[in-house]
């Protein structure tokens, strides 16, 4: 396998690795941050996260 | 800012299904009074590969076999076998699934796996192969949540363990990942890859009882099963269609 096939399908599978993880830590921070508290600050993380990085991406 | 000029039903239908799912999914989360009944929303959840590929067919015109309404049906009789419970805990466990609380948190997870499986299909049909807005998205679901919490009022407990799952959570799920699984379906092996995602029902419940140390009982373990069958199957019948 070449090596960026390799690469690219092992991140695919740490992607999912990553998402089957997601349920239980959505749950520890539910019981600990809350409900919807936890949930907003991670996704305003990740939103401004993602949208520096696409803003720095672009041309 | 390129993605605000991506079309406008791709940026408010494909948002707004983006942040329905996560709103819906975080809430049955949270609806949930025991630990091992978020193994249950969980698979729920996971009805969303047998949505997408049954809602395929009316949205972007794809033809199935006859397999898939015996997929679907398998991934639903998962989930009912996983509400139902079984040994001593039968009653319990159908006593919660029946109180309001039950229903909503059911619900709230049927609608994340529909809204799921409706943003999969619109996306492709309304959005652009070369750019999406998944950063707007998450945004948008963020604003959502916090309107939540405005409205809801809580409590909340700033434990280390808390922040570091909010930081996993943030960079890792909702940013790395679709990174990750994006450079993987375009220069990995797609297949593999494709297949391998049928087993993340089963991999989700496994992890998930080892981190909330919950024991998984035999009724959801063959709720993981036919629900990660019914996923196959469904998309198997794509290949079968005459």
């Amino acid at each position: 396998m070449p090596g960026e096939l390799r690469s690219a399908t092992i991140g695919g599978l740490a992607a999912l690795g990553i998402w089957a993880l997601s349920i239980s830590l959505m749950r520890g921070m539910s019981e600990s941050i809350g409900t919807f508290t936890g949930p907003a600050l991670a996704s305003l993380l990740a939103g401004a996260l993602s949208l520096a990085c696409a803003c720095a991406g672009s041309p | 800012m390129g993605m605000l000029r991506l079309p406008r039903r791709y940026l408010w239908g494909c948002g707004a299904l983006f942040v329905a799912t996560n709103v819906s999914l975080y809430a049955a989360i949270g609806a949930c009074e025991e630990r091992a009944q978020v193994l249950v929303v969980g698979l729920i959840n996971y009805l969303w590969p047998a949505l997408t590929v049954a809602l395929s067919v009316p949205i972007l015109k794809r033809r199935a076999g006859r397999a898939l309404p015996l997929g679907c049906l398998t991934a639903a009789a998962g989930t009912a076998a996983a509400m139902l419970g079984g040994g001593e805990m039968a009653g319990a466990d159908m006593r919660f699934w029946l109180s309001p609380q039950g229903i909503l948190a059911a619900a709230m997870a049927l609608i994340a796996a529909l809204t799921w499986g409706l943003y999969s299909n619109l996306a492709r049909q309304w959005g652009s192969p070369e750019q999406g807005a998944v950063p707007l998205f998450v945004l948008a679901t963020a604003a959502g949540l916090g309107g939540l919490r405005l409205l809801r009022p809580e409590v909340s407990h700033w434990t280390a363990k808390g922040i570091a799952e909010l930081c996993v959570l943030g960079v890792g799920s909702l940013m790395a990942a679709y990174a990750l699984w994006d450079w993987g379906m375009r220069r990995g092996a797609h297949s593999f890859l494709s297949l391998a995602s049928y087993f993340v029902p089963v991999a989700s419940t496994a992890i998930t009882s080892l981190y909330l140390g919950v024991r998984p009982g035999a009724h959801v373990l063959l709720g993981c099963v036919l629900v990660a069958a019914g996923a196959m199957i469904s998309r198997w019948s794509l290949s079968q269609a005459p």
